[in-house]
């Protein structure tokens, strides 16, 4: 089944694009500190070199300490993008978890989690994002990636509980428990499997949702700390100057905008891909 | 359809009640209180610092603290908003009507927009139209909210200079023009943040707006109505739109969180003192009767409009009813 998905989303040009991108942009933060041209703190000429237009020498341009801005967009990516897959894998995983216990156990579990669930629905989430770390202080990139993951698995629970719930009543289920497989058993064997391409595309769209929150968190100077680089913060570092210095807002904003519109494509293709595998064989 | 507003109603005081419980448990466990920033590190006497804490009752176990807040909030007090040097109804009283002026505006003309490209994209299915309007949307779905402000405030406001980049209305003896001219300027400083909002919810209504309809112009119904000679436009308008409202309006009540999320930092960027700045320097600064007031009057605007969205996409499709 992932191979004819997978073999779907390979005749799919949108989709073909949105890997393409979504892998460079990967690539390219895991080899970062390898191909920047600078150490992105480093300072050269912090007054000849000020807010440096886009050279040669110096591709993206300069911020205001001089620092190379294609270099912070390099090993930027390693934070923003770091931060981001490690608060989708958390997501989904909780979600996962969570969306199952609700479904296989029911009863007040269920009640439990579908509440929880409705609650935290309803609230913004930047801003019970923002009302955290304000509260409690600036986070390592570590716990800011435990703290998007874990209020980013609402709606992979969601999804998650009521496919399974759905699976639940097909035969293939009811035969399983009349040859005396456990509840965990079925769990773990069938239903897990059946619900993975739902939180696959849930996964990815997490993915779209935290990258912007990342950005922001850095861009209002409560997520990932000067002077380590992010995207959000190179943004922040630039809106100071946003009548010189072009370059500073123009590229951090093409880059997140493009990471988060290929994972949506993506999103939307694979969700195609596994719809026409369920229904057109 | 009566059962559907009455649990609805129960719901959303749930989820404010939870809400509003869970913030303040948290700012329990937070450091530091509203004197933290003005008192501590001075040279003002322990004593001074615990006589003030006492007038305003933060010396109080957090459990009677609670108690009391509900009591006054019945009473309809809020409380001193310290870092503002007044009270919380009157710093709300200032930042609800702004919000809710950016955000309606956005919503009213995001909502507009939206539905027109879809039908447009439907209309021109596969062809140029829809094509254009599709990588636009995608791009407007992609591009956070802020970041849009800020591109938008860059060359429309700071090297243009065609719309103002800050605040509410221009310096200087504005009070002293004409009423309909402090109008047109305040809308004038409106234009940028509620523009971007706008935009940000024309594209996710367009794209679902476009999805709804392809879905409903399968439908037998649709093709009765062409077979009859009904024109092109008159059967998306007059068919199928009505049809296609309901996921829209769902979606927008499921979006709400986010647009107020987005908003916040929208008026972050542009300056706008609405309750999301509001909110953000209260944070800042502690200042938890500030904090709790303004959570409350958020969460109960948005849940509002989410059970308003809920209950509106049941009144356009009432098929779903049967199914809660």
């Amino acid at each position: 089944m992932a191979s004819r998905t997978w073999q779907r989303l390979r005749d799919d040009r949108a989709a073909r694009v949105a890997i393409v991108i979504l892998g460079c942009t990967v690539a390219v933060a895991l080899l970062s500190p390898w191909i920047a041209p600078f150490d992105p703190t480093f300072q050269p000429d912090p007054v000849g070199l000020r807010l440096a237009a886009p050279s040669w020498r110096h591709p993206l341009g300069t911020d205001v300490f001089s620092r190379d801005v294609l270099s912070r967009l390099l090993v930027g990516a390693r934070l923003s993008l770091g931060v981001a897959v490690g608060a989708m894998l958390l997501s989904a995983t909780l979600g996962t978890a969570l969306g199952a216990l609700a479904a296989v156990v029911g009863g007040w579990v269920d009640w439990l989690v579908s509440a929880l669930v409705d609650i935290l629905l309803a609230v913004p989430r930047l801003l019970l994002v923002v009302a955290l770390v304000a509260t409690f202080g600036a986070l390592s990139p570590v716990w800011l990636a435990l703290l998007l993951g874990g209020t980013g698995w609402l709606t992979t629970a969601r999804i998650v509980r009521a496919e399974m719930r759905d699976q639940q009543q097909r035969e293939y289920i009811l035969a399983a428990r009349a040859l005396g497989a456990s509840r965990w058993r079925i769990t773990w064997r069938h239903l897990l499997p059946a619900v993975a391409p739902q939180v696959t595309v849930a996964a990815v769209l997490a993915l779209a949702a935290v990258v912007p929150l990342e950005a922001a968190l850095s861009f209002v100077g409560l997520g990932v700390q000067a002077p380590l680089p992010s995207w959000g913060n190179i943004l922040l570092d630039g809106s100071d100057y946003l009548t010189t210095a072009w370059w500073l807002v123009v590229f951090p904003v093409a880059v997140i905008t493009g990471t988060i519109g290929a994972a949506l494509v993506l999103a939307d293709r694979l969700r195609t891909a596994i719809a026409g595998q369920e229904y057109g064989r | 359809m009566k059962r559907l507003v009455v649990a609805r109603l129960l719901q959303a005081a749930a989820v404010i009640a939870v809400v509003v419980t869970s913030v303040f448990v948290l700012l329990q466990f937070a450091p530091g209180d509203p004197f933290a920033a003005s008192l501590e590190g001075t040279d003002i006497p322990p004593g001074v610092r615990a006589e003030w804490r006492a007038r305003y009752g933060f010396d109080l176990p957090p459990g009677e603290r609670f108690v009391r807040w509900i009591g006054a909030l019945a009473h309809g007090q809020l409380g001193y908003a310290a870092s503002q040097r007044r009270t919380v109804a009157s710093v709300l009283a200032d930042a609800l009507p702004r919000t809710l002026l950016l955000v309606g505006v956005a919503l009213i003309l995001g909502f507009t927009f939206g539905v027109l490209a879809g039908l447009l994209q439907v209309r021109h299915h596969r062809r140029w139209p829809d094509r254009l309007l599709g990588a636009l949307t995608l791009g407007g779905v992609a591009m956070p909210e802020f970041l849009l402000g800020l591109l938008a405030m860059t060359w429309l406001g700071a090297r243009w200079r065609l719309f103002p980049v800050a605040g509410l209305a221009s310096e200087g003896d504005v009070n002293a023009w004409p009423l309909w001219e402090r109008a047109l300027d305040h809308l004038w400083h409106l234009a940028l943040p509620a523009g971007v909002l706008a935009l940000s919810v024309a594209a996710r209504v367009a794209r679902h707006q476009r999805a709804a309809l392809l879905g409903v112009m399968q439908e037998d119904y649709i093709r009765t109505a062409r077979a009859k000679g009904v024109g092109a436009w008159d059967v998306l308008r007059r068919h199928a739109l009505p049809n296609a409202m309901a996921p829209v309006i769902a979606l927008l009540g499921l979006a709400m969180p986010s647009l107020v999320g987005g908003a916040v930092l929208i008026e972050k960027i542009f300056g706008w003192p609405g309750m999301g700045l509001t909110l953000f320097d209260a944070l800042l600064a502690r200042d938890y009767p500030l904090i709790l007031a303004a959570t409350l009057l958020s969460t109960v605007v948005v849940v509002a409009a989410r059970a308003l969205a809920d209950l509106l996409a049941a009144a356009f499709d009432p098929r779903g009813l049967r199914a809660t």
